[in-house]
Parts: structure tokens; C-alpha cells; sequence
């Protein structure tokens, strides 16, 4: 689905991205550490590009653009990238930009080789609720944060692999230390819950006037994910779960967080029509 | 310089030809110093005087119509009182060309001990200023001391020369760096309190790092060294008390017997916070038992660790000698025959703003 314009500027944004991620790997093979600004300046350009691009798809689908697989993942790295442009310059962790560019290339990649993700959807003429729209976004726009947070948490067990091993050469050079990667960790795990808790009560707060909305495989799978973050939170701040077993659990439960997509996607597909729906036409 | 007739000259002692021994013997005090450029400066032949001294050579750079290095042995000879025939043996001259490279090799730190060290671009400095004040600085020497600032400038933001550390002490505080970032609230506990001890709580200090308690079993040693480095003293029966909240700790003893041993600090471990905690082993023998690196979030180094990564950072930075000679030959050729060409290629295709 979605016009030739729309699909031109995401992928415009999605290739500054790449452009950036390999710009840094260029720097990298040098055995140099690529200029802070000029990364950061790619991944800004691309964000504006890819902001108008989504932009464009969300006024087609006169709603937040978040209705298939292929327009999640957009807003995943739309998100990402979001947070990274706000927080990149505060903690100034050393290759978090370039970790952030190369997240943000791969789901790039994904998303333009998958096609199939970008099947067409019903638009609720007349039935988007603002709360649902809010809940929506923010639920994805903290996935924005997990994903950094898995960023961090890479960071964290290169380094603590080069000091445990002594590999110091390469890319193991430009690592941010232990402490600052861990407190990182912390600090997303906490905003990206924070955020995913309040896109829950958001949504509960609608669910509870429509329950014949509410579809059991996606309400399941957005609830483990919060869970799951919750009690990541919960065991980190009592000590009870930190340093590599914490960064390995953030890992994986971000990619179980992004699986947890497709249930939430297929809920859309199959969610009931009493209302005018319009199917949108393929390019 | 190219219209400049004189010739620009360089006699000196240094660590390539004189061993520590004889270099201690010929390191001038201030007022030799004084005495030399009095002395040298009388003689007619010699326009232009700079003095270096350092714990690595003895250097004069000057400017004159004729060059004579056995006088100026004979002067400096009877100044420091040392054998005239010797100095002269173990003295050389380089003029010109050649002068000119041994300046900007020696200020860019690629002519020293250990290749790429900052203290001689500071100390060559230090010298052309004594020179200024002597007023036996002229046109020559100036644009030579100035352009060799200004490559020693280029060299160290455009090439790898000075990067990584190369002493044990300061490998140590940039391994604490990649644990802990900024050192300023961590913790550092030093047992020992010799030789070691004291470079290594500098190089830390030096970094940021300011609490430090200090263990040695003669108590007054490690009272002696907590205050002259600005520290507590702890007696050698109260590590335990300060085992547990400490982030970095520093052993130098000379223990034949591991002091940290794994049963001992595995009581720690489970007592401590989730911060990581970065264990330095300077003795030899070893001051911690190796099986400590086993639990997770230690991180354990011995000599042999920071001796290797001294190493291989040193052999990094010779391997940018070449790119560092390059660029010096390709300076001198415009200062001394106006060969602006290369130079202007350079500049421009680096982007390069005159300074």
C-alpha cells in the first residue's frame, strides 16, 4: 500500500541511515573513530526525510501510520532514531550513534526486502479514535526506546568482552566504558516502561468502553512484553539482575518485544468491520 | 630562509649516541646554561643560539657563517668540566637540511626515547623562549623553531604518533577509564607503597580520580605516601574495612604470597554493590590470585597484561614514523628551497588553514 511519494521519502530516510551506518564502518576499518557531528548529521537528515515520508503515509491513512507490519517498523526506527537524535548529544556515548544508524539500517533493509509487510489494511473512515491513535503510537514509539536500550546493552557486553578478553584493537578502541553503557541501560529501561505503561493505560482506558474491540492475542502479547519489562526494571533496581545477564535479557526481549509485533498486527487485520472501511489500494 | 646565506646548524649529545651514564654527567644547571650561551654567543662565527637540555641530550641549534664543532665541545667541555676529546667523540653536527629535520623530528617527539612523547615539544619550547630572552634568537632560528611548533601541531592531529599509552601507570588509569568512565567517584585502594604505587595514584590523579586509602605493611610508609599524594592510610590489618567499597585497587607489594586471594575476595564480591570492580596487579610476584578474573564483572590485569598493551601501542606509533617523516620532508623542502607545489597540493587537498 502507499503512494510513490510516501514510499520514495521513507526510503530516501531509510538510505541516509544506511548511509550513515557505513559511513562509520569506512572509519572503523580505518582504525578511526568517525566525526560525532557527521553521524549525527546523517541520522538527522534521514530522520527529516523519513518524518516527511511518514508523514505523507499518515495522511493518506488519515491516522497515525502504524496499521501494517512494514509502517511498525517504520515507526520503530522513526522512534529510534527520535530518541537518539534528543539523547545521543546528552550521554555522549562513543559509537551509540553508529550502533543507533546500524539498527535502524538493518530494519531498514528488512522492511523494504519483506514487501509483503506493506499489505493493504481497512481505514476507519470516521472511527479513529485520538486515545486509541495515542495508544498506538506511544506503545511503538517506546519500542523506539527498547531498541536503544538494546543498542546500550551491546555496547555494554563489547566492552566488558574486550576487557575480559583483552582484545583492545578495532572497533573495541572507541567503546564507551562499562559504567556509562550500564547507566544508559538503566536510564532506557526505565523511560522506555515508563512510556509503554502509560500507552497502556491510555488504551485500557479505552478498551474498557469498547470491549468487543479488544483482541486476545494482541492484548496478550503487549501485556508479556510490558510485564516482561517491568520486571526487568523490577530486578535491576533491587540488584538482583545487572551487568551481563541484564544486557543479554534486554537483547533478547527486545526482539521478542519486535516479534510481538506481528500478533499486534494481525489483531488489525482481522478486527471487526461494523464500521465504513475502506480497503487502500496497492501502487 | 632560502635568501638567507648562513648556515643553519645543530651539534648536540643525545640518547643515540651517548649512553645514561655519560648524559647524566654533561646535563647542564641554569647557570651553565647562561655560561653557554654567554660563551657561544661571544664567538664571532655564530649568529644565532638556542640551548636544549634534557635528560635525553644536550642540543645547540644555531645560525652562523661557519660551523665549528670542536669549539663548541672545547666551550661546553669547560663549562660542565668534563674531557674535551670524549665530547667531542660522542658529539655530532648536522647542518642545514639535515639540522633542520633533527629539529622538527626532535620537537614532534619522533627522535625521542619513547617515540611520541609530548614533554619535548614543551621542553623545546621552554628553551626557544630562554633563547629569546637571551636575545640570541634572530631570523633564522625563529622561523625554524616556529614552522617545527607548527609541524609538531599537524603531526599530532593528523597522525596516530601520540596515541595510546606506553608506561604501565597510565595503561593502568585508561583500563580503569574503560570500566568507569570518569574516575572521580570511584574509590581506589593502593597496597604497597613504593615506586609503582605512587606513579600509578599520579597517572590516576592526573585523571581525575581523587579518594584513595593506601595500605603497606610498614604503616609509615603508607602514612608518608597518603600524604604526599593526598590520601587516607590504612593499616595493613584493615584492608578488609575498605575492600568492600573500593571500584579500583592497585597491589605493588612485595608479597611473595597472593594477598588477594579468591576465598578472601569472594567475601567481597558478594558484600558489594553491581559496580565492577578493576583489580591492577603491579607486582612480581603476584599480589592477586589469577582466578579472581573469573567472576563476572572483575576485571583483572597484571604486569604482563599492561606491558602488552604498552607494546603493541608503541609499535603503533612507529609504524606512523614514516607519514610523520614525510610530511616533515615536505615542509623542510618549503622552507628551505620555496617548494611550495607539494605543499600547496597538501594543503588543499586536506583542507588545511595557514596557521
Amino acid at each position: 500500500m502507499g503512494s510513490s511519494a510516501d514510499i520514495l521519502w521513507i526510503g530516501l530516510g531509510n538510505l541516509l541511515y544506511t548511509l550513515g551506518f557505513v559511513t562509520a564502518i569506512l572509519y572503523l576499518i580505518r582504525a578511526k573513530h568517525h566525526p560525532r557531528w557527521l553521524l549525527y548529521m546523517i541520522i538527522a537528515g534521514g530522520y527529516a526525510i523519513h518524518s516527511y515520508g511518514l508523514y505523507l503515509r499518515g495522511m493518506e491513512v488519515r491516522g497515525c501510520p502504524i496499521g501494517n507490519t512494514f509502517e511498525i517498523v517504520q515507526f520503530v526506527i522513526w522512534s529510534l532514531t527520535f530518541c537518539f537524535l534528543v539523547l545521543g548529544p546528552a550521554f555522549r556515548l562513543s559509537l551509540f550513534g553508529f550502533f543507533t544508524a546500524g539498527l535502524a539500517a538493518i530494519l531498514s533493509v528488512l522492511a523494504f526486502i519483506f514487501r509483503g509487510w506493506d499489505t493493504p489494511y481497512p481505514l476507519d473512515v470516521g472511527k479513529v479514535s485520538p486515545a486509541i491513535e495515542f495508544h498506538a503510537s506511544l506503545a511503538v514509539f517506546s519500542y523506539g526506546i527498547f531498541g536503544l536500550l538494546a543498542i546500550s546493552c551491546v555496547l555494554y557486553i563489547l566492552q566488558n568482552y574486550s576487557l575480559k578478553h583483552h582484545r583492545w584493537k578495532g572497533m573495541y578502541e572507541f567503546l564507551p566504558s562499562l559504567v556509562e553503557s550500564e547507566t544508559m541501560t538503566l536510564r532506557m529501561l526505565a523511560a522506555g516502561s515508563g512510556v509503554l505503561t502509560v500507552s497502556l493505560l491510555v488504551g485500557y482506558s479505552y478498551f474498557v468502553q469498547n470491549t468487543a474491540e479488544i483482541n486476545a492475542a494482541k492484548l496478550a502479547a503487549t501485556v508479556a512484553v510490558w510485564l516482561a519489562y517491568l520486571v526487568v526494571l523490577f530486578l535491576r533496581l533491587t540488584n538482583r539482575l545487572y551487568g551481563k545477564k541484564l544486557a543479554w535479557t534486554s537483547i533478547v526481549l527486545f526482539f521478542f518485544a519486535l516479534l510481538s509485533i506481528w500478533p499486534v498486527d494481525a489483531s488489525r487485520q482481522t478486527k471487526p468491520t461494523a464500521h465504513t472501511s475502506i480497503e487502500m489500494p496497492h501502487e | 630562509m632560502t635568501q638567507d646565506s648562513r648556515t643553519f646548524f645543530c651539534w648536540g649529545v643525545s640518547h643515540h649516541t651517548a649512553p645514561i651514564e655519560y648524559r647524566e654527567k654533561i646535563s647542564p644547571d641554569t647557570a651553565q646554561v647562561d655560561s653557554i650561551y654567554e660563551l657561544l654567543n661571544a664567538e664571532e662565527w655564530i649568529n644565532e643560539l638556542t640551548v636544549l637540555s634534557t635528560c635525553n641530550r644536550l642540543e645547540i641549534y644555531g645560525a652562523g657563517y661557519e660551523t665549528h664543532s670542536h669549539k663548541i665541545a672545547s666551550t661546553i667541555s669547560k663549562i660542565i668540566e668534563i674531557d674535551h676529546g670524549e665530547l667531542n667523540e660522542k658529539s655530532g653536527l648536522l647542518v642545514d637540511h639535515e639540522a633542520m629535520q633533527h629539529l622538527f623530528s626532535v620537537t614532534a617527539g619522533l627522535d625521542s626515547q619513547i617515540v611520541g612523547e609530548v614533554e619535548i615539544t614543551g621542553q623545546v619550547k621552554q628553551a626557544f623562549l630562554t633563547a629569546g630572552k637571551q636575545r640570541t634568537v634572530g631570523k633564522m632560528l625563529n622561523k625554524a623553531f616556529q614552522k617545527s611548533f607548527q609541524t609538531t601541531k599537524w603531526i599530532r592531529s593528523n597522525t596516530n604518533i601520540g596515541k595510546g599509552q606506553i608506561n604501565v601507570a597510565t595503561v593502568a588509569v585508561d583500563l580503569a577509564l574503560k570500566v568507569f568512565g570518569n574516575l572521580k567517584s570511584c574509590n581506589t585502594l593502593v597496597i604497597g607503597a613504593g615506586d609503582i604505587a605512587e606513579k600509578t595514584i599520579a597517572a590516576l590523579k592526573s585523571r581525575g580520580a581523587n579518594n584513595f586509602a593506601i595500605s603497606n605493611r610498614t604503616f609509615e610508609k603508607a602514612k608518608a605516601l597518603a600524604e604526599s599524594m593526598g590520601g587516607i592510610a590504612l593499616p595493613f590489618e584493615s584492608l578488609d574495612s575498605f575492600l568492600a567499597k573500593a571500584d579500583v585497587v592497585i597491589c605493588s607489594t612485595a608479597s611473595k604470597d597472593f594477598i588477594l586471594t579468591e576465598p578472601r575476595m569472594n567475601h567481597f564480591l558478594k558484600k558489594r554493590a553491581i559496580r565492577p570492580l578493576c583489580l591492577l596487579d603491579l607486582a612480581l610476584p603476584r599480589d592477586i590470585d589469577p582466578g579472581i578474573d573469573r567472576f563476572p564483572n572483575v576485571f583483572l590485569y597484571n604486569l604482563d597484561d599492561l606491558a602488552d598493551i604498552a607494546e603493541t601501542n608503541l609499535q603503533a606509533r612507529k609504524e606512523e614514523l614514516g607519514k610523520c617523516h614525510a610530511y616533515i620532508e615536505k615542509k623542510i623542502q618549503h622552507i628551505l628551497y620555496g617548494n611550495t607545489s607539494n605543499h600547496s597540493q597538501e594543503r588543499e587537498s586536506r583542507g588545511i588553514q595557514p596557521t
